[in-house]
């Protein structure tokens, strides 16, 4: 079960970084259904760099985070004028688009997939992974900067009043959000050994909603914890060596997953990990200070009327 | 000539599917403002149980098509019901999520009851070929387009003369104004989604009358579809949806006759994404939607 369970985890934090990179769009303002395609171009662009050019495994990992950056800030500047349901639909159309274009260019190995990727992938390269992508997002969640991210997500127009860059949040929402998918598309890729086009299709995009959605849509943990916790369930749900338990099977897991989301959305619209309320927060950080004390003599000559 | 006559005709046959999937999904759109993505499942349900009632447990073609569109639209009402009346209407993503829950539940139950596997289906009549003047067409393409245009032109025109069809573009064009002066906004969202549903078993028992198989996950491909003559058309546009359908078929047609089937998906996708980059709005959307 040791061994097992490494692998497990492998998959499981590889998915964690896809969901953490749709956490960072979606904050952002962007509803995007293609980070499946955007994990699978990192897969791609990583397991070439792998197979073709023979580099190390840290310099497939590079690439694929560029190209997971790249088609990713691509997306956003084809998006920009774009926004809410509408932009959704759009990324289903670029994602599927590119599934189906790689599917008939030969040199990527077509239908059946690019193959022959070494299998380097180890526990800790994924889980070390992991824990950088969930580091740099929640150190760029403390700076101004992801703060306006996260404002301009929630309404663009107060943002931009308040003298955001709506563009720049939506940049870096895509650009970031794709190189942790494309992260995550190269540790499979060289989990698996191969990467095919069916991984980048519009079939593969439930699973990271099912992953953000349970874990919870409000916080980069409830993306991390969601698709760890979500996978290592629907593991267990496989039974074991007996692949049967009671009246179900492991074939039933899908399914039984798909119900566990709806019951959530229906319970707990978040998901299970909530973020703390920001006005709570920031008056645990001591941003509201007392008043400093008034000057002698100020009093009479402008009254201080507090709210 | 005659094979690009012969290619547009078998495009608009095609073309039937995508108009009859596109009214429900943009009926629905419209009246509530989410893409349901587990529309396209109801096509596959209808198919299934018509398999199952008909050829399976041995009742024969009338009562499985009754049995199929009746499962659709119940299943579409039950939906609508259990979970996306639950939810909060301005929660976009969880409203879009629990679609595409819904339809992943959906497609795994029926997945594993019938075993991964594609099965064929029992034709409604007999088919037969006709040739005229060198084109190649059955009878159930003939009516397959006949009840296409039939259901469009009646729901067109009840959208446009009835009451609860004025009250339906009420909801569509602004909620919160029809709510303000006493229209029941869940009663015609609910109808709505009766409707939508309704066409969508009807329209599915054509179409698996014409291709004759049905797999558990064919509505990823279908939903694209759906969605790219929704989007094209503009959202909420039914009688757009109506031309675009056709129009989709015709063109993916054509295209795979001459450059071969590798783009017939392509086509749609592309169509789309340059319609809303140039006119979001899409071609017969009034207004451009705003969020």
């Amino acid at each position: 079960m040791g061994g097992n369970l490494a692998n497990v985890l492998i998959v499981a934090f590889s998915y964690a970084l896809v969901t953490l990179g749709l956490w960072v769009t979606l904050d952002s303002g962007q509803f995007s259904v293609a980070h499946a395609t955007l994990m699978g171009l990192g897969g791609y662009a990583g397991g070439i760099a792998s197979v073709r050019f023979e580099a190390p495994f840290p310099v497939a990992l590079l690439a694929g985070c560029a190209a997971g950056a790249a088609a990713g800030l691509i997306f956003a500047v084809v998006l920009l004028r774009t926004g809410g349901v509408l932009l959704g639909t759009i990324t289903i159309a670029l994602g599927q688009g590119i599934a189906l274009s790689i599917q008939n260019v030969p040199a990527l190995g077509g239908s059946q997939g690019y193959s022959g990727i070494p299998l380097v992938t180890t526990l800790p390269w994924a889980a070390g992974a992991a824990a950088a992508g969930l580091a740099a997002v929640l150190l760029v969640r403390r700076t101004r900067f992801g703060m306006g991210v996260h404002a301009a997500g929630t309404d663009e127009t107060v943002a931009r009043s308040l003298g955001i860059s709506v563009t720049a949040a939506r940049l870096y929402g895509f650009g970031m959000g794709g190189a942790l998918a494309g992260l995550g598309g190269v540790l499979l890729a060289h989990y698996n050994g191969i990467i095919e086009p069916a991984n980048l299709s519009f079939a593969a995009e439930p699973l990271f909603f099912i992953f953000l959605m349970i874990g919870g849509v409000t916080t980069p943990w409830g993306a991390v914890a969601g698709a760890v916790g979500v996978w290592l369930l629907q593991e267990a749900l496989r039974f074991g060596e007996a692949g049967r338990w009671w009246l179900f099977d492991q074939e039933d897991r899908y399914w039984i997953l798909g119900v566990l989301l709806i019951l959530v959305l229906l319970v707990r619209p978040d998901g299970l990990l909530t973020r703390r309320p920001l006005r709570r927060r920031s008056r645990r950080r001591g941003l509201r200070r007392p008043l400093p004390p008034r000057p002698v003599g100020a009093a009479e000559a402008a009254p201080y009327e507090p709210r | 000539m005659i094979s690009f006559l012969q290619y547009v005709l078998d495009g608009v046959a095609v073309g039937s599917l995508y108009v009859l999937l596109a009214l429900g999904f943009t009926l629905i759109f419209g009246v509530m403002g989410f893409m349901n993505v587990a529309h396209a499942d109801l096509y596959m349900i209808a198919v299934f149980v018509f398999l199952w009632v008909a050829a399976d447990a041995g009742f024969g073609v009338p009562a499985g098509a009754v049995a199929g569109v009746l499962a659709a639209t119940a299943l579409g009402i039950a939906i609508y019901l259990l979970v996306l009346k639950r939810i909060a209407k301005d929660r976009v993503l969880a409203l879009f999520v629990a679609t595409l829950g819904v339809s992943y539940i959906l497609e795994n139950v029926v997945a594993k009851a019938v075993d991964h596997r594609t099965r064929s289906v029992p034709a409604l009549f007999t088919t037969q070929y006709h040739t005229v003047a060198g084109i190649r067409f059955s009878n159930a393409q003939a009516v397959l387009l006949v009840v296409t245009v039939g259901i469009a032109a009646a729901l067109l025109a009840w959208l446009a003369r009835s009451q609860t069809g004025r009250l339906m573009r009420a909801v569509a064009e602004n909620r919160e104004l029809a709510e303000i002066v006493a229209i029941d906004t869940g009663r015609v969202a609910l109808i709505a989604v009766g409707v939508a549903s309704l066409i969508a078993g009807v329209g599915a028992l054509l179409v698996a009358n014409t291709s004759l198989a049905i797999d558990p996950f064919v509505a990823n491909t279908v939903s694209l579809k759906m969605f790219a003559v929704a989007v094209v058309a503009g959202v909420g546009s039914v009688g757009g949806a109506v031309v675009v359908g056709f129009l989709l078929g015709v063109v993916e047609s054509v295209t795979v006759g001459f450059f071969g089937s590798e783009w017939q998906n392509v086509i749609g996708l592309a169509a789309m994404a340059a319609v809303l980059l140039l006119r979001p709005q899409g071609l017969f959307g009034r207004t451009a939607r705003v969020g």
